[in-house]
């Protein structure tokens, strides 16, 4: 059977529109009155007369109640639940999205190239794209196997980032030098062998021709394979339609 | 902490919490319009305008959720690029359907039964398209690391095409009444492209396709129903087959 106080309290919850907090509402109304009652049975006050003195404290059950409604507004409080649950489920996402998905390997590869970025020397050729920003530098001219490797150094930053292992369209560019375009090799999965071409160009198979990608920063060491050292490459890029090319020259020791 | 403070405090912590997710997830596109900047800046160009946007939905059934993947063709100039990205959830993958994936005045791909041709084909009234296809093994042998290569039938489909824009052309491949992905003999080039290019080892199980430039020619037709040009193409045996 229900007290006063708890008919008390049903009618004062009873105004409360937003229905979230009508439990909490009574709690801390309970304690309220549960600790006058304690004061007057302290000061000598029968147990009954102590219940009733102190449920006449709290004060008429309709005002209490619209008072109570105004400071929990229903928008208000649905709307903190719905910030409570986004919270909630976008660091679920987060967790699975680290773990689940197998996401830290790509924020690892990128904080790594993001850590790897050199800058750029001020003597490389540099062309300013709508996304990117690319650099080019010639570098070391060794033999190999008989053959002339020119390294060529590329730094492409990016104005906005993306995926660490999308790659960068450097594939796509082409190379000439003196003698004419430096053919790309294609790997042929039939004959399981890259078309045979009398020179071609490559991305940097030794230890010391890294590439890294970062989110906004890639580098690439490309090796050019040729029958005589250059003397100077140009790189553009007429798949894309773009009218850039930039010109890297390599001082001839007599 | 009152009730309108923590309710700002909590959307400002979603709004880090929705970053840090976006970076986990690799900066995933969602619209046509996010995949198309994404691949130019892949490409490394700009001004991408989408040519032909198609898209596909699958579920597997041990998976929570379906696959979306979108097929982008698009130009810039007379270069014309084209992409692949598969969404499951929030994740969505890049793919790439062709290599090289941008072409200069011309390109050819596959989609979802259906290859389209992009070029300049304001002066075009019609076109057909024809594919040919050769079975094709390679026999490989662990302990010489050698391949055997043998070649047998050779087949040659033909489909007419429609022109979708001055700028693309479309030819459905795909035959009512041929399951795709049946295993034995096809007649179908969905099937011939699956299944007629296979790599093998010796003394194992198990197969697997090969990567092969099937020769592509489209005869183009004027306005007169006469023929006015043809194009040498090539495309991909991975692109004609869409279970995969």
């Amino acid at each position: 059977m229900r007290n006063n106080f708890q008919i008390w309290v049903d009618a004062v919850c009873g105004q409360v529109r937003f229905w979230p907090d009508q439990k909490a509402i009574a709690r801390e109304l309970r304690v309220h009155y549960e600790d006058h009652v304690k004061d007057l049975l302290r000061l000598g006050r029968s147990q009954e007369l102590a219940e009733e003195r102190a449920l006449a404290a709290m004060g008429d059950a309709q005002e209490v109640g619209r008072a109570l409604d105004k400071v929990h507004k229903p928008w208000l409080g649905w709307l903190w639940e719905v910030s409570r649950c986004m919270v909630l489920g976008l660091a679920v996402m987060a967790l699975v999205a680290a773990f689940a998905i197998n996401s830290l390997p790509n924020i690892l590869r990128g904080i790594q190239g993001e850590l790897a970025w050199e800058t750029p020397p001020a003597t490389a050729a540099r062309v300013e794209l709508e996304h990117a920003t690319l650099w080019a530098a010639p570098e070391e001219i060794t033999k190999r196997e008989g053959q002339t490797v020119a390294a060529v150094r590329l730094w492409i930053q990016m104005h906005s980032p993306m995926q660490t292992n999308a790659g960068v369209g450097t594939w796509y560019f082409t190379w000439r030098d003196e003698e004419g375009e430096l053919p790309l090799r294609k790997f042929d999965s039939i004959h399981q062998a890259y078309v045979p071409e009398r020179r071609y160009w490559q991305f940097g198979e030794s230890p010391d021709a890294v590439s890294s990608d970062g989110w906004i920063r890639f580098q690439r060491t490309v090796e050019l394979v040729l029958d005589e050292p250059p003397q100077w490459v140009e790189i553009s890029y007429p798949l894309s339609g773009q009218d850039w090319a930039m010109l890297l020259t390599w001082e001839v020791t007599p | 902490m009152n009730r309108g403070r923590k309710i700002l405090r909590n959307l400002f912590l979603s709004v880090l919490l929705a970053l840090l997710v976006y970076a986990l997830l690799d900066f995933p596109p969602y619209t046509v319009q996010g995949m198309l900047d994404r691949m130019e800046r892949e490409y490394l160009v700009s001004d991408l305008e989408p040519v032909v946007v198609r898209g596909k939905s699958f579920k597997f059934g041990n998976e929570t959720f379906a696959n979306h993947t979108t097929f982008l063709l698009a130009r810039t100039g007379d270069s014309y690029v084209t992409g692949v990205f598969d969404r499951s959830a929030l994740e969505v993958y890049h793919g790439v359907n062709r290599d090289p994936g941008i072409m200069k005045g011309t390109l050819c791909a596959a989609f979802n039964g259906t290859i389209y041709v992009a070029g300049d084909f304001a002066d075009v009234g019609s076109a057909s398209v024809e594919v040919t296809v050769q079975r094709t093994t390679r026999l490989y042998e662990r302990d010489s690391e050698e391949s055997e290569l043998t070649y047998g039938e050779r087949k040659t489909f033909s489909y007419p095409g429609v022109k979708l824009s001055d700028a693309v052309l479309a030819f459905s491949y795909q035959e009512e009444g041929i399951s795709p992905g049946a295993w034995g003999p096809n007649t179908g080039l969905e099937g011939a492209a699956y299944n007629w290019y296979s790599s093998l080892t010796k003394g194992e199980g198990g197969r697997g396709i090969l990567h092969a430039d099937l020769p592509v020619t489209v005869t183009l037709y004027g306005r007169d129903g006469e023929v006015s040009g043809a194009l040498e193409l090539s495309i991909d045996n991975y692109e004609l087959y869409a279970w995969w």
